[in-house]
């Protein structure tokens, strides 16, 4: 109990939690409700204690499973306790209480074995036997004499009204031995089994890993191999797109010559420039005219100015009798010659 | 199945339960390890076909793209100034030759200037330049009208091609040589720019 007391998670004391999940792999393991023991081991022969000197040794070689022998009613105390479920985890405790409080012989001469026989209404009943040590020593004697010899493993145990008891600390080493190897047995081909369906369950992964490993192969191969055509095809797309990138650059600057032979021939002889500025697309005429307003109006027809503007009124010149103007157009775009 | 597992005491419930819970966890691991293997290897395989596919395109055509490579490559010469030659150098070799336009063609050369745009110091939005550098030559020259018309016609038969990006024309005296003729001068200041391929 120390050592269980010791367990423990953030103050939390674990070994309780300890107790129960042995409990809980002993109860599958050896109890009678889940079956696993009914299940896997073989048949347990039960013979008295008075019927072993009756057998011949040719009947008793002829099986190898286990024997429980027998201990006499009348050399057997019986008693029954009742216990809390949930208070199984201390069943070996109790059991010893129970015993010392109801053995008839001292301490060091009393043996037990004990069983529950019913775990309704959340409570356990356990049947307990109470053997004098003398009768056990005498019991298990008389059974190896016998026994042994034919290499029958064996144990001691008693009826009690509901069920047939152990005797603990007189049950052969090697009882269990059967049934644990066909659990293992089991356990194992339950595992092949597993490891079987898992394979199979593995094989499109593996089939897949291993086209993917192909791809692999064949992409760096050919990766490899392709080397300097994929060069000279990134040197394509590169100058196509540098091509691409420099005729819209000079597809958005036109060429002026044209436009200023346009803007001279649509100006009139009687107009002066006296200064034409042209950025992008945006034309500023600066001049003297006798009518500019007629001048702005000729630039119009055209049709090849949009937004013809005067940014500053037309203003008379007094010295050259002719009016000052500025006027400022847009480049209609696809006369560029 | 229930019935027996409802009879069985509350700890080996437990440790069933519990047996049982990872054994399906194991299963449910298995499969999902499986499925993620599966759709990562049909993801690599169907990343991989179409590279392969476009890589033995390639080879397939390769007389094809080289050919063309060559074309566009031919046709970037006409279009901008070699990446291999230095920006200054070739910005300098374009200014010399704009001078030499200008002076054959009768105009005058007052002043010039060049300025060469690398694609990180552009900030005007303009795609030619994350592409391209640009080298601009401002150019202030004096001649009379018919000087200039040939000056342009030059610009617009150079190769690699250049763009006039701004002009600005004015009169700049009037002179009456004789009684009958009159000649013309201008003041113009214009802006020409070429691209080199940038690096």
């Amino acid at each position: 109990m120390s050592d269980m007391n010791q367990l423990n998670l953030f103050g939390f004391d674990l070994g309780g939690v300890y107790r129960r999940i042995r409990l809980g792999v002993e109860q599958v393991l050896w109890g009678d409700e889940v079956g696993l023991r009914a299940w896997f081991s073989p048949p347990l022969e039960h013979l008295r204690l008075d019927e072993l000197d009756s057998l011949d040794d040719a009947s008793l070689r002829q099986s190898a499973g286990c024997i429980q022998v027998l201990v006499p009613d009348a050399q057997v105390l019986v008693t029954q306790m009742t216990l809390p479920s949930n208070a199984e985890i201390f069943l070996e405790e109790a059991v010893r209480a129970h015993v010392v409080s109801h053995s008839p012989f001292a301490d060091e001469e009393t043996c037990w074995g004990s069983k529950i026989v019913d775990r309704a209404g959340g409570s356990l009943a356990i049947d307990i036997i109470i053997v004098s040590r003398r009768t056990a020593e005498e019991a298990a004697s008389h059974a190896a004499n016998v026994l042994r010899s034919c290499g029958r493993p064996f144990g001691l145990s008693a009826k009690s009204d509901r069920a047939c008891v152990a005797l603990d600390g007189y049950q052969d080493p090697d009882i269990d031995k059967p049934y644990l190897a066909s659990l293992k047995q089991f356990a194992v081909r339950f595992a092949a089994g597993l490891s079987g369906i898992a394979f199979l369950a593995m094989i499109p992964a593996i089939w897949f890993l291993q086209t993917e490993q192909q791809y692999n192969e064949l992409l760096r191969e050919t990766t490899q191999r392709s080397k300097e055509i994929v060069k000279v095809r990134e040197a394509l797309v590169t100058a196509q797109s540098r091509v691409s990138e420099a005729e819209d650059f000079f597809a958005a600057h036109e060429s002026y010559r044209p436009w200023l032979h346009r803007v001279a021939s649509a100006t009139p002889d009687s107009v002066y420039l006296n200064r034409l500025a042209l950025e992008n697309d945006l034309l500023t005429v600066t001049g003297l005219a006798v009518n500019a307003a007629d001048y702005q109006a000729t630039m119009v027809e055209t049709g090849l100015f949009s937004e013809v503007t005067a940014p500053t009124a037309f203003t008379l010149d007094s010295r050259a009798q002719r009016e000052r103007f500025t006027l400022t157009m847009v480049l209609a775009p696809g006369d560029d010659g | 199945m229930k019935a027996w597992f409802d009879q069985l005491p509350t700890e080996a419930r437990w440790v069933i339960g519990a047996a049982l819970a990872s054994f399906a966890a194991a299963v449910l691991a298995l499969l999902v390890e499986v499925t993620a293997i599966l759709i990562d290897s049909a993801q690599d395989i169907g990343r991989h076909k179409p590279r392969i596919a476009r890589m033995l395109g390639y080879e397939t055509t390769a007389q094809e793209l080289q050919t063309a490579a060559r074309e566009f490559e031919h046709a970037l010469d006409g279009l901008a100034y070699p990446g291999s030659e230095d920006a200054n150098a070739a910005g300098a070799r374009l200014q010399q030759t704009l001078r030499g336009f200008a002076e054959d063609a009768g105009l005058t050369v007052v002043g010039s200037q060049l300025a060469v745009l690398t694609p990180e110091g552009a900030d005007n939005g303009d795609e030619a330049k994350e592409l391209f550098d640009q080298l601009a030559v401002d150019l202030s020259l004096d001649g009379p009208p018919i000087a200039l018309d040939a000056f342009l016609v030059a610009i617009s038969q150079h190769a690699p091609a250049l763009a006039t990006v701004s002009v600005d024309i004015q009169r700049k005296r009037w002179s009456r040589r004789d009684a009958d003729a009159k000649f013309e001068f201008l003041t113009v200041r214009l802006r020409v720019v070429a691209l080199r391929v940038a690096i």
